[in-house]
Formats: structure tokens, sequence, C-alpha cells
């Protein structure tokens, strides 16, 4: 089958190559799973997550009453950051600013801002996000 | 060899050509930039923050239909009986608050109550429903909010409460230079 000087293998039976038409096939797999797999990273990328995050939290603070314990599912975007290599400070109440700041890359985050003059406190319990609002100036239970 | 991959036997340029490494080129700079434009878009959660902003300022002043009498008090304080943030709604101006307070007849009960960013009142006026109930939308002004209930005030009197909120509340996106 393999005769020498004659590569039978990449010819087809009028004895044209063949070998040029394989490569057009690689090359044109290769360019549209490197576009699948540019749009995949991209629709899971971390600046999708913070945004979606943030405004979550944010709307959330906005949205309940003092004294509210408010537990937010947060394995997603832990999930995001443990690929993005980031394990500490994903998330950031600056309450100062009224800010809600979410980081799930090393390169910077998305910072979102509430209107409600709560003091919030976010603390992580294995998956989960807790938020704890309460009133001003509330220490006691602060 | 080489020159196989390129061209045929004829001598013309085969499917490996500059030409096709071109439409290759465009469609892949094409998938880029859409992909990057569509996840980079912001999700717009103005209304929805409008809304809210309603809601709380209703559970604040009004109960079970009963507007509070200290609402009429000439000294009420909006941002700290609905525990509004100050800095943001007044000084970084991202929302805009107005309560109108009628009797029966449309006639104020006290001045209007106004918060925020001024010039929001103008651009939620653009973008209200005209005679024919056509709406003009604007991107980049606040989105609003506006209602009105009826009331009962100073006993039974009933009365009309008219609220207008609007939020700009855009986020930003925070580079990696910045302390997160």
């Amino acid at each position: 089958m393999l005769k020498k000087g004659n590569f039978s293998l990449f010819r087809d039976k009028r004895g044209e190559d063949i070998f040029p038409n394989v490569i057009f096939i690689v090359v044109n797999i290769l360019f549209f799973s490197v576009m699948m797999l540019f749009v995949f990273k991209a629709s899971t990328g971390a600046i999708v997550y913070e945004q979606a995050y943030a405004k979550q939290i944010a709307l959330l603070i906005d949205y309940s009453k003092p004294n509210t314990d408010i537990k937010i599912d947060f394995s997603k975007a832990i999930a995001v950051a443990k690929e993005n290599k980031k394990t500490a400070n994903l998330v950031k109440i600056d309450d100062v600013n009224k800010e809600v700041i979410v980081s799930l890359s090393g390169q910077g985050g998305y910072a979102f801002k509430y209107f409600s003059d709560y003091n919030v406190q976010a603390e992580f319990a294995n998956n989960f996000l807790v938020l704890h609002i309460k009133e001003k100036g509330d220490v006691k239970n602060g | 060899m080489v020159e196989r991959f390129f061209r045929n036997k004829k001598g013309g340029e085969k499917l490996l050509s500059v030409w096709w490494f071109f439409v290759l080129t465009i469609v892949g700079v094409g998938i880029v930039v859409s992909v990057l434009m569509f996840y980079s878009a912001e999700e717009d959660t103005r209304s929805l923050e409008s809304e809210i902003l309603y809601n709380k300022i209703i559970d604040c002043i009004v109960d079970n239909g009963f507007l509070s009498p200290i609402v009429l008090n000439q000294n009420f304080d909006l941002m700290k009986t609905c525990t509004l943030d100050e800095k943001v709604i007044n000084e970084e101006k991202l929302f805009y608050i107005k309560i109108n307070i009628l009797d029966e007849n449309g006639k104020n009960l006290r001045e209007s109550i106004v918060e925020g960013n001024k010039e929001f009142l103008t651009q939620c006026e653009i973008q209200s429903p005209d005679e024919k109930g056509k709406i003009t939308e604007a991107k980049h002004y606040a989105k609003c909010f506006r209602r009105t209930i009826k009331i009962i005030y100073s006993g039974e009197k009933i009365g009309k409460l008219e609220i207008l909120t609007a939020s700009n509340n855009l986020g930003r996106k925070i580079g990696a230079t910045e302390n997160v």
C-alpha cells in the first residue's frame, strides 16, 4: 500500500493529492473549535458573574428590611474564582461608599451602589454568602 | 511539498489560500468582537431599582393605607425616616425622589418632598407616555417609576399620594490597579 515514492495513502483513485484537503478540514475544525472555546470561556467568565452578583447583592440589600439575614448561593462564583486562582476577598461591602464590590479574578472586579443606609456585613458559610443587614448604629447585633 | 498544500496540479490556488486565511480572520474577529460586546454589556437594573425605591418609601410612610402623620410635618426628614443614604442620593445624585401629598380635590397638603438629582425629573417627563401612549426611550436617561395611590390622612380624610422615583445607577468596572 505504501509504495516507495508514491504515497498512495494520501492519494485518491484519480491519483490526486488528498493531503491538502485533509489539512484544510483539520484547520477548519481547529479554527471553529478555538472559536467555540472562546465563546464558552467568555460566557462563563468572571466578568459576567461579577456584574450579576454585584447587582443581585445590592438589589437584595435595598429590598430587605433591617434585621434580616440573607443567604445567597455563591457556588458558581466560587467555582469561577477558583478557575482564576482567587480564593479570598470575593465580595466586599463598602459601608462608607455604599458599594458592593465583587471580584472573581485577579484583574479588578465590578462595583455597584445601593441606596439604603444600613449596616451590612457579609460572611461565607460553605458555598453560601450570608448577608447580615442591621440598622445603622446597631452595635449590639452588628 | 509545501507549495502543494496551497496549489493544485493546475497551479491554481487551492483552498488554503491567502483569501481563505482572510475569510477566517474576518469571521474570527467578527465572533470575538460580537461576543465581547454581548458579554460586556450592562445588565440594566435601573427600572427595578426605581421600583424598589418606591416600595421602600411606601412601606416607610404608609401603613395599611394610613399616611404616617409625621409626613405632613414640614420638618419631616425622608432620608432618616426611610433609612436612605444621604450621600448616594443627594451627593452622588444617582437617584431621584419626588412625593406629592394631595387632598381629595388635588390640592397640595404640604410642599413636595424632593430628594436627589433634580435633572431626572425632566428625563422622566421626556420618557413618560404622550397623548397617544407612545413612550420615548432614552438609553442614558434615568429610569423612572411613578405611581399614585389613595391614602387616609389625619384620621378619616381621603387623599392621594403621588410618588416618582428614578434611578440612573450604573455599576462600574474596577481595574486591576484598584484595591478590591
